[in-house]
């Protein structure tokens, strides 16, 4: 029924964390215990309302607790459906479908100390890594920015159980993440960066410009990155028919627009629902759900936000 | 002669780790670091300085680190784990030997370690008189290569 395996779910608890942030407590239907998953694992959700609506939300409990699971959804101001969804119309009992949890953004093993560093929303993976490490007995810090006090999710809880490992910036207090924390962390040091591009970017600039190595910087984007430079291009489909993809506009936006029944969900390249095949062309991959190697296959693009790296490409549809 | 150690650009500090010799031999690398007036430090590894010393020399660096390591072949290893044990990895650190080239042949019979000079291909185990040949099987439990009897 849907495009990978899923488990169906209840949700049992909803709780207000902040004015635009829940939290949404999910269990088996058959009450045992969920699969096991790892510290910056994520879920699919499947939510069946007038359209499919697949969305990416990063696993906040404790990967030891597996009775259930709980995700932090945040209510996007440009949501096309999902956050709106989980906020306005999701209830206590309402049931859905899971995928099994996936995880990029996994902890390194090597690392001697782990640092996060977190912007707004961008905290929720940190979570069950914290958990993790802390019943590993493992060191680790937090710098996480918010914009108030208020604002900043799980505030409390990180007061509580992790007051020593966390250093909080509100930017209403005109506290701001620098660069130069960088620079105080000792050899053997891993650092995590999650939040919106720009954070991520300056951040992960700095650490290379101090001469970090690349695999001691891990990052999760929850926005697609941005092409440097948006090329026009074209698309051929099965009957010949030619389409012109503007620089501004996205593959899928195109097909749309031209009639075409394209499929897709979450457009920002993580849902895999965009998916389509690819007969001719060199694509420019954009999305954070095919793996390397069905990157370098070339055989495949999604749609809403990948884009061609030659002039033409030849679509399957 | 000198050692041709390739510099690594782009790190905030270079930390040179050697014996007397070694660093006259990274004598380029350092003259060039200093030229371009990069932040940098010399800590000097001499057979009697105790491995607990440069660990905690080195612990108390930051991320941006980059080593080089210059010390008799034979020491390499050991300097290697000790360094390995701090948290800096191959991507931050350049090992360079040089003088003889010592390998560690493991006695397939009494489990004796061998120095030898790298270019043998037959020994005897100076412990056991064994013969062996020295094979490519390398191990990291023994640091050391295996000895296989010579002579059936
Ligand atoms: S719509 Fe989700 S990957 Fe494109
Ligand atoms: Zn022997």
């Amino acid at each position: 029924m849907y495009k990978e395996k899923t488990i169906p779910v209840v949700v049992n608890d909803i709780r207000d964390e902040t004015a635009f942030v829940k939290r949404f407590r999910l269990s088996s239907i058959d009450g045992k215990p969920l699969p096991k998953f790892s510290g910056g694992a994520h879920i699919s959700t499947y939510i069946e309302a007038k359209e499919l609506l697949v969305r990416q939300y990063s696993l906040t409990s404790n990967p030891d607790h597996t009775q259930h699971y709980e995700i932090a959804v945040r209510l996007s101001d440009i949501s096309r459906g999902g956050s709106r969804y989980w906020h306005k119309s999701m209830k206590v009992g309402d049931k859905l479908h899971i995928s099994y949890p996936k995880n990029h953004f996994p902890l390194s093993f090597k690392a001697k100390h782990h640092v996060f560093y977190a912007a707004g929303i961008g905290i929720t993976p940190f979570l069950s890594m914290m958990k993790e490490l802390q019943s590993r007995n493992a060191s680790f810090e937090l710098h996480y920015a918010s914009k108030s006090r208020d604002a900043c999710a799980f505030y409390d809880f990180h007061q509580k159980h992790y007051l020593n490992h966390c250093r909080f910036y509100f930017s209403n207090k005109k506290e701001r993440i620098s660069a130069s924390s960088l620079e105080e962390h000792p050899i053997g040091t891993h650092v995590y960066f999650c939040g919106p591009d720009t954070f991520i970017s300056d951040l992960t600039g700095s650490a290379y410009q101090l001469g970090y190595p690349p695999s001691a910087v891990h990052m999760e984007r929850f926005t697609p990155p941005q092409p440097k430079e948006m090329k026009p291009f074209h698309v051929q489909l099965t009957d010949g028919t030619l389409i012109q993809v503007s620089k501004d506009q996205t593959l899928l936006e195109a097909l749309l627009n031209n009639g075409v029944k394209a499929p897709y969900s979450c457009r920002v390249g993580r849902c895999g629902t965009s998916e389509l095949q690819v007969i001719e062309g060199e694509i420019a991959h954009y999305d954070s759900f095919l793996s390397e190697e069905q990157k370098r296959d070339q055989s495949r693009i999604l749609t809403c936000v990948s884009r061609a790296k030659s002039e033409l490409l030849v679509l399957n549809v | 002669m000198t050692l041709n150690a390739g510099f690594v650009p782009g790190k905030r500090k270079y930390v040179i780790c050697g014996d007397q010799e070694g660093l006259k031999q990274l004598s380029c690398l350092i003259e060039r670091i200093k030229e371009e007036g990069l932040l940098h430090e010399i800590f000097v590894w001499e057979g009697h300085v105790e491995d607990s010393q440069l660990s905690n020399y080195l612990m108390d660096q930051k991320m941006g680190t980059y080593l080089y390591v210059a010390v008799p072949h034979r020491q390499l290893q050991k300097v290697k784990r000790v360094v390995e044990v701090t948290g800096l990895t191959d991507e931050e650190a350049r090992y360079i030997g040089y003088g003889e080239k010592v390998i560690r042949v493991f006695c397939c019979r009494c489990h004796e370690v061998n120095e030898v000079t790298s270019h043998l291909k037959e020994i005897k185990c100076h412990q056991c008189k064994l013969e062996l040949s020295v094979s490519d099987h390398y191990s990291v439990y023994h640091n050391a290569v295996l000895g296989y009897v010579a002579k059936l």
